[in-house]
């Protein structure tokens, strides 16, 4: 019965992955941390556009986040895309709030644009902060907003929000998770205000959940 | 003077009357003298009986001896399917007495063009949905447009007074009055329990009501389909074709008949096996449900008005006022739930006044025979549920102001004076409003969590206006109450719209899969933006959609008089099968008496079951079961399942747990309701669900401008996520409240509850200990378990369901 605060995986390239319970990946060779889909930005992107939902989810975020990079002791932060939801939601608050992250973590940050957040500038948020588009590779790695299959490099990436429902008798659990294939892994999204999209079973790939503080195998 | 001259209108009406070879009937000239008279209230005589033209004839006298520019009478209905029927009733006596007053319709189906036309200048007659009365009202030139109106007249008004888009009238119809202080107020009901509550709920609370009933009593006669063979009816289940071959032997294709179906689903399965048992009905035989595309159920109305279709497989679809002329004969499968309801569908057979209303019931089951023979003591004594409803609802105020903000812009002290005239706030308190206007104000009252939110702002003056102009274009978009469940549009991928299906039973589709819909077989092929997209199949399946809210709980009123035939035994025609029935429940256990509480115990693989009969419904019954199982494992840890139908309760918990040694009428005891129900039922689960309706109505959700879906991504967000980001970093959200308020009175109906409570703690318990199922139980042993009373924690759930899987 495997329930795990985080789950090794070992894939082709002979690199140790770390599927951990905070969304996060940790890559201890190359003590990278990886998140995606972080949406900073979206209460007030909806604010902005007259819907009145509450701020708050980004603090709690960000916070989750530097225990990431606390717990791990990795030496470089990189975000798969989608950091900010909206450039209405980008505001000189948000930015602040990530400035400050960026103090505190002091490691380099990198961010791979992805379709929401393209016109984020490096020089938006003062510290350690450099964008790139489409895609970073880094070893035997390849860091992607989109999710891409390809037979020659193991390629990590963001952007669908991938969820798993779990179903018994009536019960019914939609949960964020990790899936696994041969050549990729998708990360789930990153922000605690994020919907998904629910993946249907596929004997080639694995799936792991999320539960409370866990991380669980299906 | 003016007077004289609409009594001479008056009198031509009635020459228009008798050229049709009508009579007036007492009550509409009672309603016209009324109306002439300065009096609004409400008319309250059965379907069919003229209630349209009682309202209609003495504004229409009015406008004729004192004509006005722009709109002089306005007429609300709750469907738009409804507004072509009406349009033409409308139009005939204005086109018959040859008089200059011009009708128009105003709905969501309204082109724009008409639209924009209308807005310059209203029609003297105007028919429109509570939802476009609403956009109106959100214009600036609203006081231009509404300053003549002299009459509204609320049809339906049972169907709409305490819901919330009940609630929404009564705000806009506060509005009217403002705007034109001598307007007039008639709500049109069919016979309900409450009819002061409904009229004082039309006119407000400056004014005493008038109610114009006819005795114009129909008798209904009840006849039901009884087996032949005692022993071929089921004990349990709700879908139930037993009865179908004795119903096809008594249909006849060459009279008209409606057959009413408390659920989709169930209409769906019936209509199948009717087509396949009788190919030779293809032609005459169809199915009309809310979810059935608009054109084709239009294209059933109209067939049946004209006679080409003959028999029609329905749900509540049809229960509105839409006028189908006659229909000869009414079919009830299943049971009808409540008295108002049987009264409204038998009334929709032989629509002359005066002549008998007959339908036929169906039993699906057994002890449906019990509700059959309880409705029919019902009918005798004369008695008629009251309407249930939810008073003061904050998410439409808040809507509410919005609109007016966009109209015109109000004050904050006069708009509180003026909703409480509305009888749904008319309790609001000074702290309730204020907290609503915090929320539409600055998004909350933690005004740093949301910098960004402005969407109502007061000037120098203190008026409140929206914000910006994009903001007033998105609250239009928003105006209405009532939200579906998140459907999808069905079409066929060689184009073809079918109608709407729940998204949650797309989701689980996979493509090639075959189901039926609106009696066809359809091949799933793949979902694309909103629009499922499906062609025709061949093969057989059993997969039938299903649609959230089927199933209604019968009526407090039902359930006495049920318990009442139980006390005396069946009598009447369904006696010879409902009373063989009752001897074999005698025989392995008891039949109560009103005085007594039977329990019966039954040890099974599964583990110990408790059967509870309190007679009160499925709703009722889910809370009290939840209490039980709370206050039972309070004596001694345990972890229950339980099930429930509308005639009791069951509670599965593993072997041997002592349920006689702990059991006391103190289970029942009614106080520390709310909190227990708050600790046994997962409330934030079913407030999560509701919120989803708070969300809409109060604009949180963003539904997209027409056409404009794809690039607004940003701001699509489910409302169980937005549920949860309220309740993470804004907790005392007076919407959050609301939300877990209608849980409690509408879902749970906890005042319900707290009666029954009461009423069993006063029963004499009857124990009975089983050696196997009896009729009253098998059904609650079949029926899937609902839902658990469950301690565990997600991950516990997770662990035990991936067990469970493994096996």
């Amino acid at each position: 019965m495997g329930i795990y605060p985080s789950v090794q995986v070992v894939v082709r390239c002979g690199q140790t992955m770390h599927l951990r319970a905070d969304h996060t990946l940790y890559l201890p060779q190359q003590k990278r941390l990886l998140a995606a889909d972080v949406h900073l930005g979206k209460a007030e992107t909806f604010q902005a556009h007259g819907l009145g939902v509450p701020s708050g989810s980004d603090a709690a975020d960000l916070q989750r986040l530097s225990q990431a990079v606390a717990d791990t002791g990795a030496q470089q932060l990189v975000f798969l895309g989608d950091l900010v939801h909206h450039h209405s939601g980008w505001t000189p608050r948000v930015r602040m709030q990530l400035a400050e992250l960026l103090t505190a973590l002091d490691i380099p940050v990198i961010l791979i644009r992805g379709n929401h957040d393209s016109f984020v500038q490096a020089e938006d948020v003062d510290g350690d902060f450099s964008c790139v588009d489409e895609r970073l590779v880094a070893g035997d790695f390849k860091f992607c907003h989109h999710p891409t299959r390809q037979a020659e490099r193991f390629t990590i990436a963001g952007h669908i929000h991938p969820t798993w429902t779990l179903r018994h008798g009536g019960e019914r659990l939609r949960l964020p998770c990790f899936d696994l294939g041969e050549w990729d892994l998708v990360l789930p999204a990153f922000s605690s205000f994020a919907g998904g999209m629910t993946l249907l079973p596929d004997l080639a790939r694995q799936r792991f959940v999320i539960v409370e503080g866990h991380v669980v195998p299906i | 003077m003016t007077n004289d001259v609409a009594t001479t209108a008056l009198a031509e009406i009635e020459g228009w009357f008798r050229d049709l070879g009508w009579q007036p009937q007492a009550f509409q000239r009672e309603t016209w003298a009324h109306f002439l008279a300065g009096r609004s209230g409400l008319v309250q005589v059965p379907s069919g009986a003229g209630k349209t033209y009682a309202a209609l004839m003495g504004p229409l006298a009015a406008v004729k001896a004192d004509p006005c520019p722009g709109l002089q009478i306005l007429y609300v209905a709750p469907l738009r399917a409804m507004s072509r029927d009406l349009q033409q009733a409308l139009q005939r006596p204005i086109d018959g007495l040859g008089w200059p007053i011009t009708v128009g319709v105003r709905t969501g189906d309204t082109s724009t063009y008409q639209r924009r036309k209308q807005r310059k200048q209203l029609p003297a007659v105007l028919l429109t949905t509570p939802e476009s009365l609403a956009l109106l009202l959100s214009y600036p030139d609203s006081e231009r447009l509404f300053k003549n109106l002299r009459c509204v007249i609320l049809d339906e008004w049972h169907e709409l007074h305490r819901s919330k888009r009940g609630s929404l009238v009564q705000l806009n119809l506060i509005r009217l009055r403002r705007l034109s202080p001598a307007l007039r107020t008639w709500a049109l009901s069919a016979t309900i329990g409450n009819p002061l509550d409904a009229a004082t709920a039309a006119v407000g609370s400056g004014e005493k009501p008038l109610v114009v009933t006819a005795p114009l009593s129909r008798p209904i006669h009840l006849e039901t389909l009884l087996p032949e063979d005692v022993d071929a009816m089921p004990w349990g289940g709700h879908l139930g074709l037993g009865c179908i071959q004795q119903l096809i032997a008594v249909l006849d294709p060459a009279v008209s008949t409606l057959i009413f179906t408390n659920t989709r689903s169930q209409a769906e399965r019936w209509y199948q096996a009717l087509r396949f048992l009788r190919p030779a009905w293809e032609g005459v035989l169809a199915l009309h449900h809310g979810s059935v595309e608009q054109k084709q159920r239009v294209a059933i109305e109209t067939g049946l008005k004209q006679g080409t279709l003959r028999l029609v497989v329905c749900t509540a679809s049809l229960d509105l006022g839409v006028d189908f002329g006659p229909v000869a004969r009414i079919v009830q499968i299943g049971s009808a739930k409540g008295v108002a309801r049987l009264l409204q569908r038998a009334g929709r057979s032989g629509h002359r006044p005066g002549e008998a209303a007959r339908i036929l019931m169906v039993p699906t089951h057994g002890l449906q025979l019990l509700e059959i023979a309880a409705l029919r003591l019902a009918l005798a004594v004369g008695e008629i549920e009251a309407n249930p409803g939810f008073d003061k609802p904050l998410d439409v105020l808040g809507q509410h102001m919005v609109t007016c903000a966009a109209g015109g812009g109000f004050s904050a002290d006069e708009l509180f004076d003026e909703v409480r005239q509305a009888h749904a706030y008319h309790q609001l308190s000074r702290p309730e409003f204020d907290a609503v206007l915090a929320v539409v104000e600055h998004g909350g009252d933690s005004l740093s969590a949301y910098p960004q939110y402005h969407k109502i702002k007061p000037d120098d003056g203190g008026i409140y206006r929206v914000a910006s102009k994009r903001l007033q274009r998105l609250h239009r978009f928003n105006i209405g109450t009532i939200t579906a469940n998140a459907t999808v549009k069905l079409a066929y991928q060689s184009g073809g719209a079918l109608g709407y299906i729940e998204e949650s039973f797309v989701a689980r589709l996979r493509r090639g899969d075959v189901f039926i819909f609106a009696g066809k077989k359809l091949a799933f092929q793949k979902l694309h933006g909103m629009t499922a997209y499906v062609k025709r199949a061949t093969r057989k399946t059993t997969r039938t959609p299903h649609w959230l809210g089927g199933q209604l709980p019968i009526s407090e009123c039902l359930a006495q008089h049920l318990r009442t035939v139980l006390h005396q035994g069946a009598s009447g025609p369904e006696a010879p099968v409902l009373q063989p029935l009752l001897n074999i429940q005698q025989r392995l256990s008891h039949v109560p008496r009103q005085d007594q509480l039977l329990l019966e115990c039954l040890d099974t693989r599964s583990g110990r079951h408790l059967f509870i009969y309190p007679f009160e419904g499925r709703l009722v019954h889910e809370g009290i079961a939840a209490l039980l199982a709370l206050r039972l494992s309070r004596c001694q840890a345990s972890s229950f399942s339980f099930s429930v139908n509308d005639y009791g309760l069951e509670l599965l918990a593993p072997a041997e747990y002592p349920f006689e040694k702990f059991f006391e009428p103190g289970l029942f005891n009614p106080d520390n309701l709310a909190t227990d129900i708050a600790e046994s039922l997962n409330l934030s689960e079913l407030t999560r669900r509701r919120f989803r309706d708070v969300a809409q109505v109060s604009g949180l959700v963003f539904q997209g401008y027409p056409g404009q879906h794809k690039t607004q991504r940003q701001l699509q967000s489910s409302s169980t996520l937005l549920f949860d980001v309220f309740r993470q970093y804004d907790p005392g959200h007076p919407l959050l409240a609301q939300a877990e308020r209608e849980v409690r009175a509408v879902q749970l109906e906890e005042a319900r509850m707290g009666r029954a409570l009461m009423r069993l703690s006063q029963l004499q318990p009857l124990w009975s200990t089983l050696k196997k199922p009896t009729p009253f139980s098998l059904p609650l042993m079949v029926e899937r378990l609902s839902a658990r009373l469950s301690n565990e924690s997600l991950l516990a759930r997770v662990t035990r369901m991936k067990r469970a899987w493994r096996l």
